[in-house]
């Protein structure tokens, strides 16, 4: 018996059906998505995702779930990636996009088919961690593949934006790809030549950056990442640069000083950011500007 | 037309125009009320090296500018004017240029994206809606606040996308939609223009201009006093009032400000910016231009 | 920087000679104070005579970008930047914006009170009691 909106709460619309045609009902949302601006969807076993330490576990979100439905799309211009000033993406996202599309679906579910859907928040819950971690979810779904450069990576588009309605619906599920996408065969040929990949060189972890690793017979083997470097970069203007400028100046004695760090452009930035953080979301790129998986998709004229 | 350079495929005319045209089409269709393009290097007679389409898009050939209007007709009528603080809009100018980038790169294989214009150095955005506007010819500078005003509609909110596609563009109006006639009546006469009246510069406002045949031949506006109106909650009052809290020593006297009404107006600003953008009217809801469209039933 | 497009105009300098990083940079309150209604008289914060229909025959002005007024008063461009956000912020006290809302609280019962020709009436007018 799968957990369902109990019957007497069901509106008129909700089909109540005898025998239900999941692999239709599958094919049938996956399109809406895509219609809707999903470059990719696909559906993801939650029980993959149990062996997550406490807190991140799906069913911790929604008793008795039985699909994760990875939706991703949204990804920057390819005019973005060609820009030369990095204020640009820094402030024209539109990663809210899948929050929307991700609730449109979960909607859809609940109003259509009667069982419980709920679009994953992409904001962190307390401690800063993530109610649901999307990278895994996609890799189970098959909606791309680990990087060493962080993100899940879409062989054919890259980088995309991510968004994870779990349902109690029993959807048949797409498995994780069998192929990754990383590494590219340009990053294999660049680790044979120089020892390192695009990402790396570009941020290594060694000198200043974030990214570390090597590459043994066509696989990424002993990454390392510092995260905290990163969160830094890519939420350089937003609530941790407020917190670390706010700091600065409650540390200052000076008044004239404190005024110079509370006026400056760094902590106003930090407010506009915070602001408009749905177009804030990301403010460092350069990993992936570097990366040559979906960069076919963004050679325009 | 405006020439051109770079090295762009030449395209018919005639095309160009049915082309630029659909590409307009979309931006409406997409929620803006009008859309025009500005050809990328007509900016550079009006701002500075590294806030012209190019400095952004290197190869940029134009720039589409979506508009959209603002509050509805009933907001401008509320007695309660607080009500435009945060009656919200649906900053559909901005899906629209969204919109139309990617049609232009899924369609035409031109790049093409969101112009960066949300403020990312004080106050200074990297490149300039209002402009942008006025090259499309889709308003003109007014005396209030600089505003760029629509003949037809007056006040309207602008986004734009750059694309490195060359459209036919348009040109800045030939006339200035600023001052209206009985704007020019009423400074021939009191020596102020109606948004001079409101919110004069030598009397604690913002705005100041001199009228000759009918035409501005001067004008001034205070931005920072303006902000302050503009703005008068969210960022700047918050940045002033954490100024404030890291110098009081006294207890009792932080906590009054943290839980102050102003405090808390501010953070409520920031949080919903969507409905807060705008927080000063006064100069636009006594201009002329585009105000009969406001009165309904 | 070159690009597809041929190099640029800013192929010898780093964005932050150019202006085009912020970064955490504190500019020193002596060197604010010296040079702060310099560079505010070169910036958008007043602005003079902007309007596209004026002349360009030096009737028509605008302001400068940070690159231009560091070269003008040759000081660091950075400087310059935090000079010129910092004084947006400090042209007006906090006072301003209490008077700010009430100057829109009395422009707002003017006009409903008898419109545009109500501005002119009185002394001292509506939108200054």
């Amino acid at each position: 018996m799968h957990a369902r909106v109990p019957r007497r709460a069901l509106s008129k619309k909700v089909k109540v059906m005898e025998e239900l045609d999941w692999l239709s009902i599958k094919s049938g949302l996956l399109d809406m998505a895509r219609k809707r601006g999903a470059e990719v969807a696909r559906i993801g076993d939650p029980a993959l995702l149990e062996q997550a330490e406490p807190g991140l576990r799906p069913s911790e979100l929604l008793t008795n779930v039985k699909s994760m439905i990875v939706l991703g799309g949204a990804a920057p211009r390819a005019a973005e990636w060609e820009s030369t000033r990095v204020e640009v993406m820094e402030t024209v996202g539109t990663a809210d996009r899948m929050t929307a599309l991700g609730s449109a679906v979960a909607r859809h579910i609940e109003e259509t088919y009667g069982y419980y859907a709920m679009n994953v928040p992409t904001a962190t819950d307390q401690d800063d961690k993530a109610f649901l971690d999307f990278k895994s979810a996609a890799i189970a779904a098959g909606a791309g593949t680990a990087s060493l450069a962080g993100p899940v990576l879409d062989k054919d588009h890259g980088f995309l934006y991510l968004t994870v309605i779990l349902t109690t619906m029993p959807l048949p599920a797409d498995g994780p790809l069998e192929e990754s996408a990383c590494p590219a065969p340009q990053c294999l040929d660049m680790w044979e030549e120089q020892g390192t990949t695009p990402c790396m060189s570009v941020c290594p972890i060694d000198d200043g950056g974030c990214l570390g690793g090597e590459i043994n017979e066509g696989l990424v083997i002993n990454r390392r990442y510092d995260a905290e470097r990163c969160r830094d970069r890519v939420y350089h203007y937003w609530t941790p640069g407020y917190q670390a400028a706010l700091e600065r100046a409650l540390d200052e004695p000076d008044a004239r000083k404190r005024k110079m760090i509370l006026y400056g452009s760094f902590f106003t930035r930090t407010m506009w950011s915070i602001t408009y953080s749905g177009v804030s979301q990301g403010q460092c790129f350069e990993c992936i500007r570097a990366c040559p998986v979906g960069s076919e998709q963004r050679a325009l004229r | 037309m405006t020439t051109v350079a770079g090295d762009v495929e030449q395209t018919d005319p005639a095309d160009l125009e049915v082309v630029t045209n659909a590409i307009k089409q979309v931006g409406i269709d997409a929620g803006s009320t009008l859309v025009g393009v500005a050809a990328a290097d007509a900016f550079n007679e009006y701002v500075p090296e590294g806030h012209r389409p190019a400095d952004f898009l290197p190869g940029a050939q134009s720039v589409v500018v979506c508009a959209s209007l603002g509050p509805t007709n009933a907001a401008w009528q509320s007695p309660n004017r607080r009500l435009m603080e945060i009656t919200g809009y649906d900053f559909r100018e901005n899906v629209s240029s969204i919109v139309v980038a990617e049609y232009i790169e899924q369609k035409h294989g031109y790049l093409a994206m969101q112009a960066p214009a949300l403020p990312t150095s004080g106050q200074q955005p990297p490149l300039s809606m209002m402009l942008s506007a006025v090259l499309a010819g889709l308003g003109t500078r007014s005396i209030a606040a600089n505003i760029i005003l629509n003949p037809t509609y007056g006040l309207m909110f602008f986004a734009a996308a750059i694309t490195t596609m060359r459209l036919t563009p348009d040109h800045q109006l030939e006339e200035n939609v600023c001052p209206a006639r009985s704007c020019v009546r009423m400074y021939e006469m009191e020596g102020k223009t109606p948004c001079m009246a409101v919110c004069p510069a030598d009397e604690g406002g913002c705005l100041d201009a001199t009228i000759e045949d009918g035409k501005i031949t001067s004008s001034f506006f205070d931005r920072e006093r303006c902000s302050t109106r503009a703005m008068n909650f969210g960022i700047r009052g918050h940045i002033k009032q954490v100024e404030i809290l890291t110098g009081i020593d006294d207890a009792d006297e932080r906590r009054e400000l943290i839980y102050s009404d102003d405090f808390r107006r501010n953070m409520s600003s920031i949080g919903r910016y969507k409905e807060s953008v705008s927080q000063c009217f006064e100069c636009m809801r006594v201009c002329p231009v585009g105000r009969y469209r406001r009165k309904l039933k | 920087m070159s690009s597809r497009f041929g190099t640029t105009s800013t192929s010898v300098t780093r964005p932050t000679e150019r202006g085009e990083i912020n970064g955490f940079h504190v500019v020193d309150p002596d060197l604010y104070d010296r040079y702060r209604h310099e560079v505010v008289a070169l910036t958008n914060s007043y602005q003079v005579d902007i309007n596209e229909f004026l002349p360009d025959d030096g009737t028509r002005k605008r302001g400068l970008s940070d690159a231009e007024i560091a070269e003008r008063l040759g000081i660091d461009i950075r400087d310059v930047t935090e000079i010129r956000v910092v004084s947006e912020h400090d042209e007006y006290p906090i006072e301003e914006y209490e008077a700010s809302a009430r100057f829109k609280d009395a422009a707002a019962e003017s006009y409903f009170e008898g419109g545009v020709k109500n501005l002119y009436k009185g002394n001292p007018p509506p939108t200054r009691r």
